[in-house]
């Protein structure tokens, strides 16, 4: 292979994973926009999907029920996480909040252990089968899958911000948090729901990802991580934006991972977080007065 | 001048009284709660400084295992393989530290927020990686083996009692610092910001300045505090310094609030004394809990203190003692 079909293979593995972070990032700002929460349990809800997925999986269960009860399972706990630790915490401090999130992740990481056990749960691909040739590289069905659920999410999400009475209070709540009272959108019932969701992502997110790197206890503090430094690098207002950032972050990775070095790829993304940070704060696109849409 | 007396007096008695109960512990502890002491101690200097920074100048830092870990590498670098005088790497360490923390904070404190609190968890996130693939330097991830004990003299520092008092006495140190800045006129200055930073600019505090100082300040105590845990446990490797260690130093902070300089040493002796009881107890409770159910309950426990006392662990005590002195006040 020369070097540009090298690039290129790198280039499409980065897409993958960039998409997989896109899943984890709009849940981080759906999550921030409405309750002010960075949630650092973010991670935890993509690790139980794709632990759910695994297991289910190697209990032969078909593949589409296996995502299905993972989304759901991931929108469950999430749910759960909300009512027994955010909603009671409502009015602490911030900083409060965070820690709770910090705290609810340690717990829900000891009961994947306890329930999972150590040893990482291996998920067939979706589509078994070769992988498509495109310019001497060649692209593995699951990213393909990866792509089109992210789209089909997206999709719906936008729908369900045009189209539905939660989706419109979420941005209502969002634009202006006292005017949105005002016109009897409750604040506590957004915030179960876009935990909800955003839960649901995440689920995805750990369901799509489980046959590519499988699935283990511990994945989701680095997924979360990652997710984060995705919505950070996209502008933490802007769930758009956020995609953006994920997929440019996968393939950053990907390409320092493959041209530079592979033990250092994890340190360039955070690097690229403390110069995005440094640079541009606000984000890629967002004007520098706007503090949060 | 009578009440600065008093104050005299009173942190006099604080100091003597502190040092007392030292020497008993010293004297009549095992070596588990000695080490268990040992630890706490460590943790009380890094909480300290990042009270300092969350309490009163309102920033966060999610990276300060970094910092930690950048002394404790600095300390076992220039003395296990330069062969440096243990007490010289010290300052080293707590220079670098320093000077790394200038170089983040300085663009990052001018924005509002959760800003630098993102940077640091980048910079911890990096340092570690550092810390496992710059293998020439740092041994990789299996560390550092063969610091030398740190030594006066003739006499070698070696053993949990020995260390109970350097421990302690950089704890008491950084309260003894922490205590002095906030009491002073920049202490005021720090929580005027950390309650409205534009009010704050306007009476002419120069904000953002300010930030940075703490903020460099308490990576400071954490580079000492690192850079003294290596001589403790003569060695080190990665696996001590990396996000979650971070995650449980602020931990530290708001259970044992933010806001008040004692939360610091009550919130580190709280995390370590948590994770101990789990590991000693939990077995005894559910015959046949493993690690596994440990780390579930650990997670609950937090999260049940935090929701039980969100400003922290001490703010019962403060309001009981202000509701006593308002009835003193009444009855006088």
């Amino acid at each position: 292979m020369d070097y540009g079909t090298v690039v290129l293979q790198l280039v499409f593995s980065g897409l993958t994973v960039g998409a997989i972070y896109a899943l984890v990032a709009v849940g981080f700002v759906l999550i921030y926009n409405v309750t002010g929460v960075l949630n650092f349990a973010q991670g935890e809800f993509a690790a139980v999907g794709a632990l759910t997925a695994a297991w289910l999986s190697m209990r032969g269960l078909p593949l589409w029920a296996c995502v299905v009860l993972a989304v759901l399972v991931a929108a469950v706990v999430a749910a759960g996480v909300e009512r027994a630790v955010v909603h009671p915490a409502r009015h602490s401090r911030p900083m409060t909040v965070i820690m709770l999130t910090i705290g609810a992740g340690i717990a829900l990481r000891g009961a994947a252990l306890l329930v999972f056990g150590p040893d990482p749960l291996a998920m067939p691909m979706f589509t078994e089968g070769e992988p498509i040739a495109v310019g001497g590289a060649t692209i593995l069905w699951q990213t393909v899958w990866a792509l089109v659920l992210c789209v089909l999410f997206f999709a719906a999400l936008l729908l369900f911000f045009e189209k539905t009475y939660i989706g419109k209070a979420v941005q209502a709540n969002v634009m202006n948090r006292f005017a949105a009272r005002l016109y009897g959108i409750r604040p506590t019932a957004l915030s179960f729901w876009v935990f909800v969701v955003s839960g649901a992502v995440s689920g995805l997110a750990g369901a799509v990802v489980a046959p590519i790197t499988g699935a283990t206890y511990d994945m989701g503090l680095m997924l979360g991580m990652k997710g984060f430094v995705a919505a950070v690098i996209g502008g933490l207002n802007n769930a758009a934006a956020a995609v953006v950032g994920a997929v440019l972050l996968g393939v950053v990775e990907a390409l320092a991972a493959g041209l530079l070095s592979s033990g250092y790829a994890d340190a360039i993304s955070f690097v690229l977080l403390i110069a995005m940070l440094l640079l541009r704060p606000m984000g890629l696109w967002s004007r520098a007065e706007g503090k949060r849409v | 001048m009578a009440t600065r007396a008093g104050n005299n007096l009173r942190t006099g008695l604080v100091a003597a009284g502190f040092a007392a109960a030292l020497a008993l512990v010293a004297w009549g502890a095992g070596p588990y709660w000695l080490s268990v002491l040992n630890v706490i101690g460590l943790y009380t200097v890094v909480a300290v400084g990042l009270s300092l920074l969350m309490g009163y100048a309102g920033q966060v830092s999610l990276g300060h295992a970094g910092f930690y870990g950048m002394g404790a590498y600095v300390a076992a670098v220039l003395s296990a393989k330069l062969g440096w005088n243990g007490w010289l790497t010290l300052p080293a360490a707590v220079l670098l530290t320093m000077a790394v923390a200038w170089a983040v904070g300085l663009p990052t404190v001018r924005l509002r927020e959760h800003y630098l609190a993102m940077a640091t968890l980048g910079l911890g996130v990096v340092v570690h990686i550092v810390m496992v693939e710059w293998d020439a330097v740092t041994g990789g991830s299996s560390g550092i083996v063969g610091i030398p004990p740190l030594a006066v003299g003739p006499w070698t520092v070696t053993g949990e009692r020995a260390w109970l008092f350097i421990t302690w006495g950089a704890a008491a140190l950084a309260l003894a610092m922490a205590h002095r800045l906030v009491t002073s006129p920049i202490g005021r200055a720090l929580r005027a910001i950390a309650g409205s930073e534009p009010a704050a600019e306007a009476l002419g505090i120069p904000a953002s300045r300010y930030k940075l100082a703490v903020f460099v300040l308490s990576a400071g105590f954490a580079g000492l505090a690192g850079a003294l845990y290596a001589f403790y446990v003569t060695f080190v490797s990665p696996s001590s310094f990396g996000v979650m260690m971070s995650m449980q130093f602020v931990m530290m902070v708001v259970v044992g609030g933010a806001h008040r300089l004692w939360g610091a040493p009550a919130g580190a002796a709280i995390l370590v004394l948590l994770s101990e009881g789990v590991k000693a107890y939990l077995p005894a409770l559910l015959p046949g809990a493993g690690g596994e159910v440990q780390l579930v309950f650990y997670g609950l426990l937090l999260v049940v203190i935090l929701l039980l006392k969100p400003d922290g662990v001490l703010t019962g005590w403060a309001a009981w003692r202000h509701k006593r002195s308002g009835e003193h006040a009444r009855t006088a």
